[in-house]
């Protein structure tokens, strides 16, 4: 693995959302809209995947995961922004790191770092303040390509 | 399950019930079909607020406790239930005779007896006018302005409830990221705030929308509404609720956290819907 490229502010990003509804990671409201969860940038690792379009030639059907996934767009100096006057968020620096692997040339992740130690909890609730606040972007832009339910 | 036979039960014998709401749980052998029900009658809105009977009786002043109690004894049982129940045992369970004879003491001899039994939780009230009519003694001190938002309300109280039988069948690993299951005490808190704000809402005359509701990767009860440009994120654990307001676009987006209790409900609701007063 080698990490040696930072990425631009004006980046595009993708991020691979689930299609099965069941894991909730979109829903669909009362109007039939697909509203993007913060479940859809759910991580173990609290570090969410995404892959750099202008790697993906900026098809964004090469990021799906699975066949019925959709597809959402994030632009990088949009998520390096994120409201750092959150409760939750404050003291942290959110970044997109390049982490390309064997298998996706175009991957990274968003990582958020706390500036000082923290607890566990704190850290917990900073992931859910940033998960909520990725969908929000994601949901302001729209869907790059909707979930496949048919 | 039949609310019109649980109201028809009420008979003319039943005159001495005060203006009230209640709310029902029903503790149901899982062989249903055996008869055996029991009911806890939990008064909601009335002057005995926050009162209950036992197996039948319809309150009033002359029989209540301190649903505390009830809630104490409940809250033990289901402790102790868990930490033996098998892995793919996610529902839960109770019978007023349990709960007796627990108190009285083999604790151990009755939670092996609570694992066969199934927990089924219904809630309703009867200050509609459907179930008035099938009480025939209840009456109440909510007023109805008419019975569309009356059928409206249920609808939106029953689509909660549908989604919370879902929640319950969780198990951990739900989703792949190694979520836990929800726990039964976060999904009854959850299930209770969510029907206050609901009650909040409607009572106070405002539109109710449909809310997400999930569960994260800690087992807690999320609910989140999306309302034009704004959204409104709530996270309910086991003894405390917080909400998330957000606003803004991409350029200026507006993040506000704080604890969640039923005195900001209306506001929040308010700031939703963007009501200007």
């Amino acid at each position: 693995m080698y990490i040696n490229d930072i990425l631009r502010d004006e980046e595009k990003l993708y991020r691979s959302v689930r299609g099965e509804i069941e894991y909730d990671e979109y829903s669909v409201n009362d109007a039939g809209e697909y509203i993007i969860q913060p479940a859809a940038f759910r991580d173990r690792n609290k570090q969410p995947s995404v892959d750099r379009a202008e790697l993906r030639n900026f098809n964004p059907s090469l990021s799906k995961l699975g066949d019925t996934d959709g597809i959402v767009s994030l632009i990088t100096g949009e998520v390096r922004r994120l409201p750092q006057n959150d409760i939750e968020l404050t003291d942290h620096t959110i970044d997109v790191i390049y982490m390309p692997t064997m298998e996706n040339p175009a991957h990274s992740q968003i990582i958020m770092t706390p500036n000082s130690s923290i607890s566990k909890t704190r850290e917990r609730k900073a992931f859910k303040s940033l998960q909520k606040a990725l969908a929000r972007l994601a949901n302001l832009k729209g869907w790059t390509l909707k979930p496949n339910t048919s | 399950m039949p609310y019109a036979r649980l109201w028809k039960r009420l008979g003319p014998e039943d005159t001495n019930i005060l203006p009230m709401r209640l709310k029902f749980l029903e503790f149901a052998n899982t062989t249903i079909e055996s008869n055996v029900h029991q009911f806890i009658y939990n008064v909601i809105d009335s002057p005995l607020a926050n009162t209950a009977t036992l197996d039948r009786e319809v309150p009033t002043i002359a029989n209540i406790v301190h649903v505390d109690s009830y809630k104490t004894i409940f809250e033990t049982l289901l402790k102790q239930a868990e930490s033996e129940q098998s892995a793919d045992q996610v529902q839960w369970v109770a019978n007023l005779d349990q709960w007796q004879s627990f108190l009285q003491g083999e604790p151990s001899a009755n939670v092996e007896k609570l694992a066969s039994y199934k927990f089924i939780d219904i809630t309703t009230e009867v200050n509609t006018p459907l179930d008035i009519q099938w009480g025939g003694y209840i009456t109440t001190n909510i007023e109805q302005e008419d019975s569309s938002k009356t059928n409206s309300y249920y609808l939106h109280r029953r689509e909660i409830l549908d989604r919370f039988e879902i929640l319950a069948q969780r198990k951990d690993n739900w989703d792949g990221y190694e979520s836990k299951k929800p726990s039964q005490s976060s999904l009854n808190h959850a299930k209770f705030i969510i029907e206050e704000l609901l009650d909040s809402i409607i009572s106070a005359g405002h539109p109710w929308h449909t809310s997400f509701i999930s569960s994260d990767e800690d087992g807690y009860i999320t609910a989140a509404w999306h309302i034009g440009e704004r959204e409104l994120h709530i996270e309910i654990e086991e003894n405390e609720a917080e909400y998330t307001k957000i606003s803004g676009t991409n350029q200026d987006m507006k993040m506000e956290i704080d604890f969640l209790n039923p005195d900001n409900f209306l506001t929040l609701w308010e700031w939703l819907l963007d009501v200007h007063k």
